[in-house]
């Protein structure tokens, strides 16, 4: 008897956390009864803070998500949750008031200020005053303002090497390299950019992103006419990774639901989709022959699957759990033959034989071709030259990065691109050879000669409305 | 079949049970078992009582206008006589204010002063306004600084006000640091917890160090994690640092702080900034608690807390809204999120603070209403009364009286040579006629020298030191058990018995302290070992992280056991080892670095270590060193809890910040005695024995009755598997016949625990596995219950034919003279008046004199009077 008050007790502690109502819009509600009650301002916090853990798209405990109206009214296993009008036929109603209210199923019961708010809402006619969403109010008429450069988490050059897509907020910016126009700007719903690539004809840039704990879109943009041809939601959180097939007709990319998706970019369809892995999906690319894809995760493990069926064959390599927390990043194809480099948080570049010569052993590596010299910190992004004679690698370690250009056949010899005191989370090799792009938290692309090193041109990511600040230019101390 | 959760009754009548179960026997001679298993173990324990005993409501005193009706209920009685509190006066602390940065916010504490002298929080009752140019206050009281200079508050409550000066010595700008100002909140709001974030492997893919140990790696989880996804600074207000915590999007952990909240704007500045980290940052050097012993008098009364860091820069500041609070004992008091202690009964718990990996403890004490409570002085023999009497007046209790020689000798004797007296020296000592302190001193140094003593303080280490054939085979058993029973005789100072164990080497039968290198085969386990033992820490929590509840870090745990890196083990002929130091230590791998650990000390104090001595030699030097806080401490605690059946830091082999001492001027004044006079364990023994604290008796009063952890009355202990077996043989005079030793042989002498008596097992005797002091149980079971009534043990005990009762019958005794030497043989003493004329009664009914000893000794065997130490 005395040891079972404790489990309750700590319950009650925890819960108590979640149980501070700082509602000022419901009492105000609550004052004045006559006046509307705003869905957007008083009814949706109530939800946002009470039922939205387990009633949203993610976890749709009961079939039933609270973040819309419509999904209210939709309603879940239970049947409609919210009848316009009728406060009584609601269900929502039912369940959360009375002495011993059924949900929310652990923490506190929902105030009776917040259930009146939201009684009195439904009588009202349960109407949606939302403003569209937060992340609309950008929009290519409205652009996203900066007073800082915004974080660079992906960089492609396009096929002439005249443009350098960067990834902004909300945005991707087309960058003309010999700086004869401002950069074009792809503004779309995503907040976040995580990767971006050229087809190889170069006509179309496709984007993975998303909203973090949203939604994931993958968007496809007519380049030369700034003109978004699809935008696809996938998933509820963002897509990661995205690589081009061979002749540009299919684009392949991870996501943050860890499954790999093919999709068709004429029509935007998904037509081949994978789920091995059993972590985030942060880096794919296409076999040379096109028939595979490679994909690698933060469940550390680099996997081969048949592109027409989605039928996983391999793992290239399964590392040891705990050799390396945070997993791979990135994977890319060498264009020549069926080889790939992979690098993530371990610090160390590696180049793995894409199928196996020999029978697989659990915990083996024999895949691996050679590894290279290691960076401080995790690699977050690697790009090859198109013969694939070199490779640049960018590197954090939060407080500082790096980034190197390997050569690809003798990893005893390496450039390191000199000052770089910013974690690199985007780099790019001109498809000329000679230059690279490197670019990461503070927002500044440095173009790079990609013999020496030597920075030959630095510029902001996006266009500034004020000069950053010294302290905003730098992570470091 | 076991009865959980018993606790043994402290205040047993002398002679309630024999009497009861002769009563029983003459109900029903034939069902003697059912009424035994019924007697003795099951009826010295009680469940405990789940209520908490009611304390007069501090909320009621203050509402009483003094017209409530006098009544003889006891609650509403003791509210009455709490009467109204009338306040005279206001204490504020600090006096004054002094703030340093623009980020150095403050609150000061108010104490109400009542008529009668009492002190009383009355901090959330106050109000704090000012019309100082120089600060402003917060909605919760706290004075931020505005510009530089000087000013003042004012702090009303009660009926009273105070001004308190304020000093705002700079308010330069300064950007939001993460260690300094971010992370504590990430902890605060509980992100990196056990449950949540700072689980093993995260949380929805994201992870942070438990509790925030290592900010460098919460700092790149935040910031360099997939490229930055956590924070964004094109739009602050749009960072999933910031969305998930105010449910901004669906958020599992649900909603922790809202956009206005102080949390929420120091979090959006620092991504604002830039999202900066200074790993130059100075870091937290310790924290303190103010006030540093809180004491309550009512139920709902109430404490607030404040939290002062000190940095390794110097500078301090007020932390109270970012540390975590926790109270060791909810049942006492509790502690909220913003350090307000409660009282919820009368008691004594901790209030437990954490903050950036430092830990306090605040000692608590709830006295409750004590109306008519008045000290009485008690006799002191020696430096150890003073503390515990001063415990005692401080809690409001009132020690027990002496305990009478009987009890007294019984005890000793069961505590110092873990065996009960025998009728003659029961009797030589009843008889002795010197005065008692004297007497009993004398008896002290007499058991001291008895070959008993040595016994059972070799069972006590060799328990410790885990020896057992299993890792030292069965010739290596005995050498080591033999090493410290020299050790034991010897009165070897205890410095250097645990600096031979460390630096021991050799063959280890010529040298069985090498034994310790044998049974602990790999530097992790020697080192965990040799924490728990020697220092009375846990080492072991912080192999996979960072100690949850103490500093201790992962990586001290590796580069502690990296001392213990170049022992050597070769094998000999017969089972030998030969230990040896190698010249290439092995490589104690850091799994967080994945690199071999350096030796390091956990903590640095004062004493010499030899740097360039080998590595074992150092650590010696640096374990026992006086100036170590933990060595002495730790063993006069441990031997403190042999003697009075609890710790002053309880568990004794987990001491930690926030575990705190019952009373630490007890502790500290026996740690220097012992440090000051040798490491002289025998002179320990004898301080705590001759002490008047040690000498009181078992039977509490209605002030003491609920004291459980300050000494004010003796507690019964179960007596150890080999001290019943042991006391059983000798109470019936049964020889001695155990299995795998000479005939003689007690119990207490055998050399581990693979020599099977299922007995001993039963009673739970140590296995010897783990140095934990929990490895000996004295759990009470229905098994051990059934064996003591019906088990072969006892019965061919009483009944053989060489024993006490027989040879006593043969003697041709009387009756009372039977009984006599019964009483005296099992429970040490002789019967009382009642007692002696209750059993004559019952001999009468039985028909033989044997029959009806033999039932008296099972009776009394199975009386609290001799299972327990009283």
């Amino acid at each position: 008897m005395r040891f079972s008050l404790l489990p309750a007790v700590v319950l009650t502690l925890f819960f108590g956390v979640m149980a501070g109502d700082y509602l000022p819009a419901v009492a105000q509600d609550e004052k004045r009864p006559e006046k509307v009650v705003s869905y957007y301002r008083s009814v949706r916090p109530i939800l946002q803070r009470k039922c939205s853990g387990c009633h949203f798209p993610g976890k749709l405990e009961g079939k039933f998500s609270v973040l819309s109206v419509t999904e209210l009214i939709k309603g879940g296993d239970a049947g409609t949750a919210v009848v316009p009008g009728k406060p009584d036929e609601s269900k929502l109603v039912h369940y959360i008031s009375g002495d011993d209210p059924k949900m929310p199923l652990s923490g506190d019961a929902l105030s009776a200020e917040a259930v009146h708010t939201i009684r009195t809402w439904i009588a009202q006619g349960a109407t949606d005053d939302s403003p569209p969403d937060v992340g609309a109010r950008i929009t290519a008429e409205s652009p996203p303002v900066y007073s800082t450069p915004p974080v660079v988490t992906s960089m492609d050059y396009s096929p002439d090497g005249k443009l350098l897509a960067v990834s902004g907020y909300h945005e991707v910016l087309i960058h003309t390299l010999d700086g004869s126009v401002p950069p074009k700007r792809l503004i779309g719903r995503s907040q976040r950019i995580e990767s971006l690539s050229f087809s190889p004809n170069g006509q179309i840039l496709a984007v993975a992103g998303g909203t973090p704990a949203l939604f994931g879109e993958l968007q496809l943009w007519n380049v030369a006419e700034v003109k978004l041809l699809h935008s696809t939601t996938l998933a509820l959180d963002t897509l990661f990774g995205l690589s081009f097939n061979g002749d540009g007709t299919l684009v392949v990319f991870g996501a943050a639901d860890n499954r790999v998706r093919v999709v068709k970019v004429d029509t935007a369809e998904v037509t081949m989709r994978m789920d091995a892995h059993s972590d985030w999906v942060q880096g794919t690319t296409f076999s040379l022959a096109n028939d595979h894809v490679i994909s690698v995760s933060r469940d550390m493990s680099m996997k081969l699957t048949i592109v027409s069926t989605g039928q996983f064959v391999d793992n290239i390599t399964s590392i040891t759990p705990g050799a390396l927390k945070g997993g791979l990043v990135d994977v890319i194809r060498h264009p020549t033959r069926e080889e790939v480099l992979a690098v993530g948080s371990d610090g160390e570049p590696r180049l793995y034989k894409i199928f196996r010569e020999k029978a697989r052993q659990i915990g083996d590596d024999f895949n691996l071709i050679r590894a290279y010299s290691k960076l401080p910190g995790r690699l977050c992004d690697l790009d090859l030259s198109p013969s694939g004679n070199k490779f640049v690698v960018g590197s954090s370690t939060a407080t500082s990065g790096a980034a190197r250009i390997y050569m690809t056949e003798d990893p005893a010899k390496f450039v390191d691109i000199p000052d770089v005191t910013a974690p690199v989370f985007a780099v790019s090799f001109r498809p000329d050879e000679m230059q690279v792009a490197v670019s990461g938290f503070d927002g500044i692309i440095k173009l790079c000669n990609a013999e020496t090193g030597a920075v030959e041109k630095s510029f902001p990511a996006a266009p500034l409305t004020v000069v950053p600040t010294p302290a905003v230019a730098t992570a470091g101390p | 079949m076991f009865l959980p959760y018993l606790k043994t009754r402290s205040t047993v009548p002398h002679d309630f049970f024999p009497t009861r179960l002769l009563m029983m026997i003459l109900v029903n001679q034939t069902c003697r078992l059912a009424m035994f298993a019924a007697a003795g173990l099951l009826f010295v324990t009680e469940t405990f009582a789940d209520e908490p005993k009611p304390i007069p409501d501090s909320a009621a005193a203050e509402q009483a206008t003094g017209t409530a009706p006098p009544t003889t209920d006891s609650v509403s009685a003791e509210t009455a006589n709490a009467a109204v509190r009338t306040y005279v006066g206001l204490e504020i602390y600090p006096k004054e204010l002094t703030l340093s940065s623009i980020r150095d916010s403050r609150r000061v504490l108010v104490t109400g002063i009542t008529a009668d002298g009492q002190k009383i929080d009355v901090s959330t009752k106050a109000t704090v306004t000012t019309l100082s140019p120089v600060c402003r206050i917060d909605a919760d009281g706290y004075v931020v600084p505005l510009t530089s200079g000087e000013g003042s508050i004012i702090v009303a409550a009660v009926g009273h006000q105070l001004e308190v000066p304020i000093h705002v010595t700079a308010v330069d700008a300064l950007p939001v640091d993460f260690i300094r100002d971010v992370n504590p909140i990430l902890s605060k709001v509980g992100c990196n917890q056990g449950t949540c974030h700072g689980s093993q492997a995260g949380k929805n893919g994201f992870k942070l160090s438990l509790r925030g140990y290592d900010s460098v790696y919460d700092y790149r989880a935040l910031v360099d994690d997939i490229s930055g996804r956590r924070f964004n600074r094109s739009e602050p207000a749009q960072s999933l640092m910031l969305l998930k915590p105010t449910q901004g999007v669906p958020h599992e952990g649900g909603f922790l702080f809202d956009e206005q909240s102080r949390y929420y704007q120091v979090l959006e500045q620092w991504i604002a900034e830039g999202c900066q980290y200074k790993p130059d940052a100075a870091r937290v050097a310790s924290i303190a608690i103010y006030p540093p012993t809180p004491t309550l008098q009512l139920r709902h009364d109430q404490q607030q807390l404040i939290v002062i860091a000190t940095y390794a820069d110097g500078s301090t500041r007020d932390v109270t809204r970012e540390a975590v609070f926790e109270t060791s004992n909810f049942e006492v008091a509790t502690v909220s999120k913003q350090g307000l202690i409660k009282a919820v009964q009368r008691g004594e718990a901790a209030a437990l603070v954490r903050f950036e990996g430092n830990y306090a403890a605040a000692p608590v004490s709830i006295l409750g209403n004590r109306e008519g409570y008045v000290w009485t002085p008690s006799p002191e023999h020696n430096f150890i009364d003073g503390p515990v009497n001063a415990k005692l007046q401080r809690m409001k209790l009132l020690p027990s009286g002496p305990a009478d020689d009987a009890e007294f000798l019984r005890r000793v004797s069961l505590d110092i040579a873990g065996v009960p007296p025998t009728i003659a020296e029961v009797n030589a000592f009843l008889a002795d006629p010197t005065e008692p302190v004297a007497k009993r001193a004398a008896k002290v140094d007499q058991l001291l020298s008895r070959p008993e003593y040595v016994e059972h303080w070799t069972l006590k280490w060799s328990d410790l030191l885990l020896n057992r054939r299993k890792t030292v085979t069965e010739r290596g058993v005995w050498a080591f058990r033999n090493w410290i029973r020299q050790a034991v005789a010897t009165n070897k100072p205890y410095d250097q018995f645990a600096s031979e164990l460390m630096t021991a080497g050799g063959s280890t039968l010529e040298n069985p302290a090498a034994n310790y290198f044998r049974i602990a085969r790999e530097p992790k386990l020697v080192m965990e070992n040799m924490t728990q033992v020697f220092l009375g820490t846990r080492f072991s929590c912080n192999q996979c992280h960072d100690h949850p509840f103490e500093r201790w870090t992962q990586n001290q745990y590796y580069e502690l056991a990296a001392y213990f890196a170049d022992v050597g083990r070769r094998a000999l002929p017969d089972g030998d080892e030969f230990v040896f130091t190698n010249v290439s230590p092995e490589a104690v791998i850091n799994p967080s670095t994945n690199q071999a650990a350096s030796p390091k000390f956990p903590f640095s104090h004062a004493g010499t270590v030899n740097a360039a001595a080998h590595r074992r030699d150092q650590l010696s030097q640096w374990l026992t060193a006086k100036e170590n806080p933990y060595f002495a401490r730790s063993i006069v605690n441990r031997y403190w809890s042999y003697f009075l059946g609890r710790g002053i830091i309880d568990p004794v082999d987990d001491i930690r910040a926030s575990n705190p001492a019952s009373n630490s001027e007890l502790l500290d004044a026996l740690t220097k005695d012992f440090t000051d006079n040798g490491y002289d364990l025998k002179r320990l023994i004898r301080l705590i024995c001759t002490s008047a604290t040690y000498q009181r008796s078992l039977d509490s009063n209605p002030w003491n009755d609920d004291d459980t952890m300050n000494y004010s009355h003796a507690v019964p202990r179960r007596l150890s598997a080999e001290q019943l077996y042991d006391a059983i043989i000798q109470a019936t005079g049964a020889p001695r016949a155990l299995p795998g030793v000479p005939a003689g042989f007690r119990a207490s002498e055998l050399p581990d625990s693979q020599v099977e008596v299922a007995f001993l097992d039963m009673f739970g005797r140590a296995p010897r596995e783990s140095p934990c002091e929990c490895e000996r149980t004295s759990d009470v079971s229905l098994g051990q219950t059934l064996n003591m009534v019906n088990g072969p043990t006892i019965g061919d005990a009483i009944s053989h034919p060489d024993g006490i009762i027989a040879k006593t019958i043969a003697g041709g005794a009387t009756n009372p003279q039977l009984i006599e030497t019964v009483y005296l043989s099992t429970l040490c003493r002789k019967p009382s008046a009642e007692e002696m004329t209750r059993t004559i009664e019952y001999f009468s009914t039985v028909a033989t004199p044997k029959e009806a000893t033999e039932d008296l000794t099972w009776a009394l065997i199975n009386s609290p009077g001799f299972l327990f130490n009283r």
